[in-house]
């Protein structure tokens, strides 16, 4: 799989990183050369039975006790921009009806709906 | 001269036949003590950012464990759905960006989850019905954004950062507004049986998002199936059946103006808009995520073992239709009754103790609403109301025995009861509310009564037995509504009949 | 006479614990060190000299109390800028965390506490442990104590050159496909990377969730298993941590390896390999068989794609641990109008190039469409090696091979070719993709008298042998460390 400047900015999209043409010219030939040689993987051929992801035998999980949080001046002190409450972030989205409003009461499950297949 | 035949009638349009498919994503927030992956409580309202640690913030280094009592509570639910649970289930990496998420990753589930397939049974009018689920998993919320009408900040709150969820989608097996919401009032039931969540969509325990489309009969016989849209911000049982109700008239509207090319549309994101009752674009297909989901390395898969297994079996309950049809087999109750009492598992759970406790079947149901409106009232639930079942079953034995008339005894004797956790006898006793059933009292101002209104008394001789309510109307004025009325009743017509001159 | 910067920190404890030395004298001698040696290898980013003395004199006050400090009471370690410290910064060698501060410690961080280690200050470190040089922490490189000219390693080279320069005794690092080994091979000590599992990944800033491990680096065996033993164990919250109990290292007692079987596997003696290499680590073999342990040829022909399934698993799972430095909670914030302009901003200014590279390289694997053709093959083969890999240590103990192809590189030497840097790793990544324990020890110099690492392998959880086979091999060979000349001023 060849990548040039086009995909390397796709990707950088994706990423969220800013990448500059310049930069993104000399990315695209760095990661030709190193995808040309992961892409040696494609030749291996694996036995049927190539064994297993899970090295763990043992599940480990913790009971639902609650615990001490930490204070908010402890949660906020490493931020760029809070105002004592709140972290601030610059404006995500101009939402129509104006009001205040949480915009991900339901977002969360994003565009996952009819998994199953056309219908 | 032959008559021109009438012109052919202009073409009125013949509304096209469709079905309608609906298929739904609940999200419910779990009722753990601590979130999904950490310590942190889980509580709604608290200060924003008071509810975080280095794990739900996604500080550098912080690891999930997953929060073994929702995995069960899941497990249940899936039990309780009749879901295919998974032997061996891990958790799945979904990658974006948005302030609200720590990390930059949702914990979700993709490809192994809690459960598969499964059902849900709805009761609409028309009767029982299934609706086919394809999957139920656990992921973690995201915190809140709040943005400002003006300004260009949006301020965030982590709080609810890293709840358990357990998401549940169905199949499109939803045809109408009503099935909508007889499906999530089913499943907000089910959620309530099982104790694994609150399901209040106002305060965002329970969220949905209907996938709406149609398949139109179209020319020739054809099937032209409308673009699949999913509309979100749904936020009550009611929104639920209005958003589908909208979504069928827009996209019957947009097949009127398209025709067949309707079906070569993308696939979008509605929002439902309650103020104006109206559903509006959030985005296209073309604009979806790239989620990059992978196998979340910092949790091992999980084995859900005999153990697993055990444990959520012990946690699923007589759900509402296997209690409903016991009821009425058992207790003679009628299929409404039934039905009434075993919405809620509080309700049914109090019903039956009482019924235990010596109350009758009947009379125990028909009070049920009179104690759910206190509990309402006071925002406690039924079982904090100081009236245990026993109590509560001595009261209706009073009334079932005549000792109190029904009204003094919801109106006096059970407030009282709930405020002085007394015993029903004792306050009847002192408030002086038993009834009379001392016949000499009675047979006295029967026929007092009967002396002072001789034309009720002719016409109950005459053969108009709803004279005999006036009569009695003023022997229960007489003994300050204290009389047992079946007493009186009894006592009038065997002075009557008695004393009837021409007998 | 020895000086106290040049014992090691069992003898440091022991000289402690008898009050022959207090802490703070240990404490001071160190930090002299400090002093006069990180100007020329920048091996520290972070020291604090108050704050190490008053760490050193609470010792001191315990032990005056009649207190147990603990079993490193007094001693100095240094951490790896990756592991979280309440109350000094976490940098990871990054722009992007340069202002940060920890309110909790890592895991690892309360075992040394506890333990009474004396915390001298963090490490410099590639940029959130990307690379094999230390070339790309954000705050400059750090140069190998036995030439300036030359690299450390990486990523851990901060900890490594710290340890050799005898400005503490013992380090942590952390290791995801060589990054303990390779700078503990090119500063001549000795760095050893855990079972996975075996030692709590809580705290330490993910790189490679599954395959990124914490351990120690020190001047000889001895010491690095003392410090192993105070930070293995279960920890409840990290799900990958082992419940299992920590085997007794070095129990002592016999140094013969007289039935103990050490396989070859010959492809890691590639062409590749530097002739001095090839026959310091030849001559290695050649002491354990005299040992009288058994010698003998192995394969591990899939071994061979490690780098490639390396490069892919790593970056995927970078590419998803470092999207939640977004500019929002705790990192560097670059200029936006918008919420998306404030993240590319953030991460294209506080991110170096490399970790952009990995990044890029992640996203890619991971994206739709590719997925399948890298990073869910790149599993598959990972799975297949690991099989690979308990097959062949089923039949052999240990597994012998260098740790490098060649000796420390020139600084600068591998900056523009990063695949070259990779190819660097090829060694060592096996035993991170097989969650198998492994050693690098001196076993020499070169002709230029660069140090160069011998490798020892062993199965999962099997520290004990790898252990006992390494201790025997620095006995045999009566391998005394010898500390870099002093810098000219």
């Amino acid at each position: 799989m060849p990548i040039d400047r086009d995909e390397v900015l796709r990707i950088a999209a994706l990423a969220r990183l800013r990448v500059s043409p310049e930069e993104a010219e000399a990315l695209a030939g760095d990661l030709d050369r190193i995808v040309a040689h992961i892409d040696s993987l494609r030749e291996v051929e694996l036995p049927d039975d190539s064994g297993s992801l899970t090295y763990f035998d043992q599940d480990v999980h913790r009971e639902d006790r609650a615990g001490e949080s930490l204070s908010r001046d402890d949660a906020l002190k490493n931020a760029a921009e809070t105002d004592g409450e709140f972290f601030l972030v610059p404006q995500v989205v101009d939402k129509p009806g104006g009001k205040t409003r949480d915009d991900r009461a339901t977002r969360s499950g994003g565009d996952d709906a009819g998994r199953g297949g056309d219908r | 001269m032959t008559a021109t035949p009438p012109p052919p009638p202009a073409s009125t349009p013949v509304p096209p036949k469709y079905r309608v498919l609906v298929g739904i994503e609940v999200h419910l927030q779990l009722r753990t003590r601590s979130k999904m992956f950490c310590r942190c409580p889980v509580r709604f309202g608290s200060p924003p950012n008071t509810l975080t640690c280095p794990v739900c913030l996604g500080m550098p280094g912080a690891l999930p464990v997953p929060n073994r009592d929702a995995m069960l509570m899941a497990l249940a639910l899936a039990t309780a759905m009749q879901c295919e649970l998974a032997e061996l289930t891990k958790f799945d990496r979904k990658n974006y960006f948005y302030p609200d998420l720590p990390k930059g990753y949702q914990i979700s589930q993709l490809d192994r989850p809690l459960g598969s397939g499964g059902v849900i049974e709805i009761i609409t009018e028309d009767g029982v019905r299934p609706i086919r689920l394809q999957r139920l998993h656990i992921e973690e919320d995201t915190g809140k954004s709040l943005h400002e009408d003006a300004g260009n900040v949006s301020r965030v709150d982590l709080n609810r950062a890293g709840t358990p969820l357990v998401e549940v989608v169905s199949e499109p097996d939803i045809t109408s507004a009503a099935e909508a919401r007889a499906y999530l009032t089913a499943l907000r039931a089910l959620v309530r049986y099982l104790d694994i969540s609150d399901g209040n969509m106002q305060e965002g325990n329970l969220r949905c998002e209907p996938n709406i489309n149609l398949h139109i009969e179209g020319p020739g016989g054809t099937t032209i199936k409308t673009p699949i849209v999913e509309v979100k911000n749904v936020n009550s049982v009611r929104n639920v059946g209005r958003a589908v109700t909208l979504e069928v008239e827009r996209q019957l509207a947009e097949y009127a103006a398209l025709g067949p090319a309707v079906a070569d549309g993308h696939r979008s994101t509605r929002g439902y808009d309650d103020t104006h009752d109206r559903t509006f674009l959030m985005r296209r297909k073309e604009d979806a995520h790239d989620y990059r989901y992978f196998p979340e390395p910092d949790i091992p898969p999980i084995t859900i073992g005999s153990a697993w297994l055990r444990e959520a079996a012990e946690r699923v309950p007589e759900l509402p239709h296997a209690r409903r049809a016991r009821f009425v087999e058992e207790y003679g109750l009628s299929d409404y009754d039934a039905d009434q009492v075993c919405r809620e598992r509080p309700t049914a759970d109090f019903f039956e103790q009482a019924v235990k406790a010596g109350a009758g079947a009947k009379p125990a149901a028909n009070w049920m609403d009179e104690l759910n409106r206190h509990a309402n009232e006071r925002g406690a639930p039924l079982d904090q109301l100081g009236v245990g079942p026993e109590r509560f079953a001595a009261l209706v034995k009073m009334v079932e025995a005549g000792k109190i008339a029904h009204k003094a005894a919801a109106r006096e004797v059970l407030p009282r009861m709930m405020e002085t956790g007394e015993e029903p006898e004792q306050i009847v006793d002192e408030l002086g509310l038993g009834q009379i059933d001392d016949s000499a009292l009675l047979w006295s101002a029967a026929q007092d009564a009967i002396d002072q209104n001789p034309k009720a008394a002719a016409d109950f001789r005459a053969g108009k037995e709803q004279a005999l309510g006036a009569l009695m109307g003023l022997v229960m004025r007489e003994t300050g509504g204290k009389a047992n009325p079946k007493v009186v009743r009894r006592v009038l017509v065997e002075i009557l009949t008695e004393s009837d001159p021409e007998n | 006479m020895t000086e106290l910067w040049q014992r090691d920190a069992r003898s440091l404890a022991e000289l402690i614990r008898t009050r022959e030395v207090t802490a703070l004298d240990v404490a001071e001698a160190h930090l002299e060190r400090v002093l006069s040696w990180n100007d020329h290898i920048e091996a520290f980013l972070h020291v604090e000299p108050a704050q190490v003395r008053r760490e050193a004199r609470e010792i001191d006050r315990l032990f005056e109390a009649g207190a147990d400090p603990g079993p490193l009471a007094g001693v100095p370690v240094a951490l790896k800028d990756n592991l979280s410290t309440r109350g000094a910064p976490t940098t990871c060698g990054s722009r992007m965390l340069e202002t940060y501060n920890a309110s909790w410690d890592a895991h690892v961080v309360s075992r040394l506490r506890e333990a009474g280690a004396v915390l001298m200050g963090k490490t410099n470190m590639d940029e959130f442990a990307m690379g094999s040089s230390t070339e790309n922490s954000a705050f400059g490189p750090t140069c190998n104590p036995f030439d300036r000219e030359r690299t450390t390693g990486g990523s851990s080279g901060g900890s490594a050159a710290a340890v050799a320069a005898g400005l503490v005794p013992l380090a942590l690092g952390s290791d995801t496909g060589g990054s303990i080994r390779q700078p503990a091979a090119f500063c001549g000590i000795v760095g050893m990377k855990p079972t996975y599992g075996l030692v709590s990944r809580y705290g330490l800033v993910a790189f490679a969730s599954s395959l990124d491990q914490i351990g120690p680096l020190a001047r000889n065996v001895a010491d690095a298993a003392l410090l192993l033993t105070v930070i293995a164990g279960h920890d409840p919250r990290d799900a990958t941590s082992s419940v299992r109990s920590v085997p007794e290292l070095l129990k002592g007692g016999t140094e013969s390896l007289r039935g103990v079987r050490i396989g070859i596997p010959t492809e890691f003696f590639d062409e590749g390999l530097a002739p001095e290499v090839r026959a310091t680590v030849g001559a290695a073999q050649a002491a354990l068989a005299r040992l009288g342990a058994e010698i003998e040829e192995v394969s591990l022909p899939l071994t061979r794609h490690g780098i490639a399934v390396y490069y892919i698993v790593a970056p995927s799972e970078a590419s998803s641990n470092l999207a939640r430095y977004d500019g929002v909670r705790y990192t560097l914030r670059g200029e936006g109008r918008s919420v998306l302009d404030m993240y590319v901003s953030s991460r294209g200014e506080g991110f170096g190039p490399e970790v952009k590279r990995r990044i890029l390289l992640g996203t890619f694997a991971l994206s739709s469409g590719y997925y399948d053709a890298y990073y869910g093959h790149a599993q598959k083969v990972r799975a297949a090696m690991r099989a690979e890999f308990e097959r062949v240590t089923e039949k052999v103990d240990v597994l012998l091979a260098p740790t490098t192809p060649t000796v420390a590189f020139r600084l600068g030497e591998k900056m523009q070719d990063p695949l070259a840097m990779y190819l660097n790793d090829a060694l060592t990544v096996t035993a991170n993709l097989c969650g198998a324990p492994a050693i690098s020890l001196p076993c020499g110099r070169s002709s230029d008298g660069l140090p160069i690492g011998l490798q020892l392998m062993a199965p999962r959880f099997g520290e004990e042998i790898l252990f006992r086979v390494a201790a025997a091999y620095e006995a045999e060979a009566a391998r005394k460390f010898a500390f870099p000349p002093e810098p000219s001023k």
